[in-house]
């Protein structure tokens, strides 16, 4: 019986694709390029954020240290190390925090100034980095180290982090604004595709009412070929991001590698791919159920 | 099988009822001519039983359900168990058939199987197995007036509804489409045709009920007959 009736659900749910004609293959169409833009904008994010993690892991805390022997410093950073949000902190002499700074300085001029410098001892402090905990994460911590016995300052160059973080958070809202826009094109889309099935298929609606049809029998096919349009514009959506990613990554890692490394273009990880099928085919789903209630309330 | 209290139909906008104070008891196994001039309201007591539309007063009672009171679904399912042949047939021009046939064991989930069975069954005994797979714009009308009746028939239904079976076809072939429905009414269907045809109101064991303005004007019970006197000719 539940077989019986899904094999007539396939049936009539082929006929509603057949009949969906222009509005069909359009609404497939604007699905593929709205789900295009996603998968695009959200390579790009998803590559920038591990670019973010791997400049926020290299900005490293430097703190000064009042102490006077090794022992007491020694104290002191296994404290910070303990400091939760610390990834490692590592101990530096005097004689190598001021060899460490003579190297950061250039021209004799500074050099020539840094002849009475003495430095203190110092410990060189890596935070734990999470994208989501951000700037205002990060200057906590230094503060909560600046407050520890021993600590006498500590240095942190925050501007670098600072931008990042801005620009993530644009990032991350441009890509809600734009997967809003998307769903909703993409469901008055098919909606509306769906809407023209049923003026197409309005005889034969009717007809299986008349001969007893149930809501489901009807709505169903109607429900799978939205669900049809929403998937296939996934499907095409993600095999021309791919053929576009192929072509485009050599050219990126070319122009990007040197300023900041080797930078690859990623693909978006599988599981990410996965959820646009699948968004794709309940955006379908859901534009299909609009134009599908609508006309089951207005039928009898 | 069929009870009708009371029944009143009035129509949106219409100055009068298309139905008035309707009373009528049919009995399982009946076969009952639904007679009157055009406008009577045979069609829209028809369209009453298959729930195409709500009575405005009384109450309409079909298998012991009254009609007014079931939910979508228990309509969907009542309507299963009732064939209707349509005055314009109402069938699909593109499809075959056989899919048009189809269509009414499609909804109530038999196999494919079981559905092509039936349906080419019912197509030998209308007499159309030779056009199974012909798209219903290349039949006559005729033959699409068979096609209704068997698309009527092969959910071997409880009732089965006519609206003028006959009413586009000469004398020879509304003799051939009463016999089918006589065939059908032996083996024990609620048979009830709504006509002007004055040609369908004599013979056999069947009851006229003629309406007049929408009201029943006269309600002849079948000719005492018996059982085994099986004159059923129809002209
Ligand atoms: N959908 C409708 N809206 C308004 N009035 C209607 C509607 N259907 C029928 N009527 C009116 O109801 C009355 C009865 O119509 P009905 O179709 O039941 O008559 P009938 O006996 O079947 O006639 P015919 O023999 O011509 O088919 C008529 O006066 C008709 O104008
Ligand atoms: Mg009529």
């Amino acid at each position: 019986m539940i077989g019986a009736l899904s094999a007539s659900v396939v049936k009539h749910g082929w006929r509603s694709v057949r009949s969906g004609g222009l509005p069909f293959f359009f609404a497939v169409l604007m699905t593929a390029l709205g789900m295009f833009s996603l998968t695009a904008f959200g390579t790009v994010l998803w590559n920038f954020r591990a670019l973010a993690r791997a400049v926020g892991e290299s900005v490293a805390a430097v703190a000064f240290l009042k102490v006077d022997d090794a022992a007491a410093a020694e104290e002191t950073r296994a404290r910070i190390q303990l400091t939760p949000g610390v990834e490692s902190a590592t101990l530096m002499t005097p004689e190598e925090a001021l060899q460490r700074a003579r190297r950061g300085l250039s021209g004799s001029a500074a050099l020539q100034a840094s002849a009475g410098l003495t430095m203190p001892w110092v410990v060189e402090v890596v935070p734990r980095f999470s994208l989501e905990d951000g700037e205002s994460a990060r200057l906590e911590l230094v503060q909560r180290i600046g407050a520890l016995d021993g600590v006498d300052e500590v240095l942190h160059p925050g501007g670098e982090l600072k931008r990042i973080d801005a620009l993530l958070r644009l990032l991350h809202g441009a890509g809600l604004f734009l997967a809003v826009l998307i769903v909703l094109v993409v469901v008055v889309v098919v909606s509306n595709a769906v809407r023209l099935t049923v003026l197409v298929r309005k005889d034969e609606i009717a007809i299986q009412k008349l001969v007893g049809a149930s809501d489901a029998f009807v709505a169903l096919p109607l429900l799978l070929s939205g669900v049809v349009q929403g998937t296939l514009g996934a499907v095409i959506a993600l095999v021309t991001s791919g053929i576009a990613h192929a072509s485009l990554a050599r050219v990126v890692r070319v122009a990007l590698s040197g300023a900041l490394g080797t930078f690859t273009l990623d693909p978006l990880p599988w599981w990410i791919l996965a959820c646009v099928i699948v968004g794709g085919a309940l955006l379908g789903a859901v534009g299909a159920l609009l134009s599908v209630a609508r006309f089951l309330r207005t039928s009898s | 099988m069929i009870e009708l209290y009371h029944v009143g139909k009035v129509y949106p906008g219409a100055d009068r009822p298309a139905l008035d104070d309707v009373n009528l008891s049919i009995g399982k196994s009946e076969f009952i001519i639904l007679a009157g001039a055009s406008g009577a309201g045979k069609s829209t007591l028809l369209r009453l039983l298959f729930c195409a539309e709500q009575a405005s007063s009384g109450q309409v009672i079909l298998q012991g359900k009254n009609l007014a009171r079931l939910s979508r679904h228990e309509m969907a399912k009542a309507r299963r168990s009732i064939g209707v042949v349509f005055q314009d047939f109402k069938l699909l021009p593109a499809l075959s058939v056989l899919d048009n046939i189809a269509l009414a064991l499609e909804v109530q989930g038999l196999s494919r199987d079981d559905v092509v069975r039936r349906c080419l069954k019912v197509l030998n005994e209308v007499g159309l197995s030779h056009k199974t797979h012909q798209p219903i714009a290349a039949l006559s009308g005729g033959e699409q007036q068979r096609v209704a009746i068997a698309r009527a028939l092969v959910v071997e239904p409880a009732v089965l509804l006519c609206d003028e079976p006959t009413g586009n076809l000469d004398a020879e072939r509304a003799r051939e489409v009463m016999e089918l429905l006589i065939t059908a009414h032996v083996r024990g269907t609620t048979v009830v045709v709504a006509t002007h045809d004055p040609a369908l109101l004599s013979g056999g064991r069947r009851r006229v009920v003629a309406l007049d303005q929408g009201r029943i004007a006269h309600d002849a019970p079948a000719a005492a007959a018996r059982r085994s006197d099986q004159r059923f000719d129809a002209a």
